[in-house]
């Protein structure tokens, strides 16, 4: 036994073995290998964020060197601007007024009125074709819990869909984006009793920044154009978060149509994203459900 | 750095793989356990930053720190301006598998997949990423030489020493 712990060759193996056991844990939803990450994350993760903090507060600095000019030249537009849109807020608080008017008379639910918006900024991106996913500030401390049968929806400041929520740590969690391959989410085009497809990452596509659009019911002609947006079916995105544009449409084989779709986001420039966590399930189902107007 | 500021190096979409190239140059200076034991670790680094499975990234890199360590003979590692070839090579091997395993997976699961145009995998993927690992192993190699854990020559001497070298990994 002495010998064999002595050969190299052997504790290379034996080494092989374990990291395959640990692959093969880790892809059991809910394993607690998922967990062996957790005491490293406490101490990087607070490191991470320094450096990030840091490498943000010099670049920000640079930029505002840099842009002090044409901040001057947009400072006066912007107050040109201002007047107008005073006068437009004047407006808008009337036309929210008669909204909310309206929405209590037909008992009309917000889309995301049963989700907390977390902010979060982004530690890590992706690195390379091997390892794709994006890392963000928030965690299990901030109620991030990831069971295995659920996630969170992840969307930037215009509400545009990012991803979800993959696994957390006590700090940190790993956000699956877009146009990851293992990425799915089922969309309907926005429109009435608009078509329902599935939008997911192709590994071909997204160089160029764009994901796959497949299951396009038969009587349905997709155009260049449509907007998509989340149908809230499987539970894990509400309704209504919009996914992207279709840019383009393949229907030269009747069996296999498919379209190219370019999401809202560019994940490459953002800095802080937004989890949405659910206040509680059953009136997330709820939300979800439409309610009938009586 | 690598993952928290991905555009401060990169070329052509290539983000600067420190990771892989300071196991590479540890592989290649200081040997095989030093390879493999910073493999594994920058591994682990890697799942946890990066990967949606623990273990790949240990793995890939417990081996490519082996690997470092084990290609060419001993004498080759006496220079350490040649480890910019490991760096070169080893990168060329790890973007290629990752093409390769990219393209065939879903082909053996799904049948019908189109993959990246042959071109575009080599100048736009794996041309320019050994090109900017091959800019990061400069400053590197030199810190590992100069301000490593070990002063120089020291560690491979100290290796001939005790195991004649490659000698260790056959199997009696």
């Amino acid at each position: 036994m002495r010998n064999l712990l002595a050969n190299k060759v052997f504790i290379l193996i034996l080494c092989t073995l374990l990291i395959i056991a640990v692959i093969i844990f880790g892809l059991i939803p809910g394993s607690p290998v998922e967990n062996i990450t957790t005491p490293v994350s406490v101490v990087l993760d607070p490191a991470q964020k320094l450096v990030q903090g840091t490498g943000s507060k010099i670049s920000d600095f640079f930029a505002a060197v840099s842009d002090g000019i044409a901040i001057r030249q947009e400072n006066a537009d912007l107050k040109e601007q201002v007047a107008q849109l005073k006068y437009e807020v004047q407006q808008g608080e009337e036309a929210s007024i008669r909204w909310q008017e309206l929405k209590d008379a037909f008992f009309i639910k917000d889309s995301f009125e049963n989700y907390d918006i977390h902010g979060s900024s982004i530690l890590t991106r992706e690195a390379d074709e091997w390892f794709s996913v994006i890392r963000i500030d928030i965690g299990r401390s901030n109620g991030i819990v990831i069971t295995g049968t659920n996630s969170y929806a992840v969307v930037d400041a215009q509400m545009n869909l990012v991803g979800r929520i993959f696994s957390a740590d006590p700090a940190s969690s790993k956000v699956l984006p877009i146009l990851h391959e293992g990425f799915t989410v089922n969309a309907k085009v926005n429109t009435v009793n608009g078509a329902i497809v599935t939008v997911h990452g192709e590994v071909e596509l997204k160089e160029g920044g764009f994901c796959k659009v497949d299951h396009i019911p038969d009587q349905i002609d997709l155009q260049v154009g449509d907007e998509l947006v989340t149908s809230g079916d499987g539970g894990f995105f509400p309704a209504g978060i919009p996914v992207g544009v279709i840019v383009s449409v393949d229907n030269s084989s009747a069996l296999n149509r498919y379209a190219t779709l370019k999401p809202y986001v560019d994940v490459s420039s953002l800095k802080d994203v937004f989890v949405m966590v659910p206040k509680d399930q059953a009136s997330v189902a709820a939300a979800i459900t439409p309610t009938p107007a009586p | 750095m690598q993952v928290t500021f991905p555009q401060a190096l990169s070329f052509r979409g290539q983000t600067a793989d420190f990771m892989m190239v300071f196991v590479i140059l540890t592989g290649y200076l200081f040997g095989t356990m030093d390879g493999a034991v910073i493999g594994f670790s920058m591994g682990f680094l890697r799942d946890m930053l990066a990967s949606t499975t623990l273990g790949i990234g240990m793995l890939i890199f417990l081996y490519i720190g082996i690997f470092s360590s084990l290609l060419f003979s001993k004498k080759f590692h006496s220079r350490a301006t040649l480890g910019f070839v490991q760096v070169i090579l080893i990168t060329f091997v790890y973007k290629t598998a990752g093409h390769l395993l990219f393209y065939f997976i879903p082909l053996l699961t799904a049948g019908d997949h189109v993959y990246l145009p042959v071109s575009a995998v080599i100048f736009n993927s794996i041309l320019p990423q050994m090109i900017i690992n091959l800019a990061v192993s400069l400053p590197l190699i030199l810190l590992l030489s100069y301000l490593g854990p070990y002063r120089r020559g020291e560690k491979r001497i100290a290796d001939e020493d005790k195991m004649a070298s490659e000698e260790v990994w056959r199997i009696r």
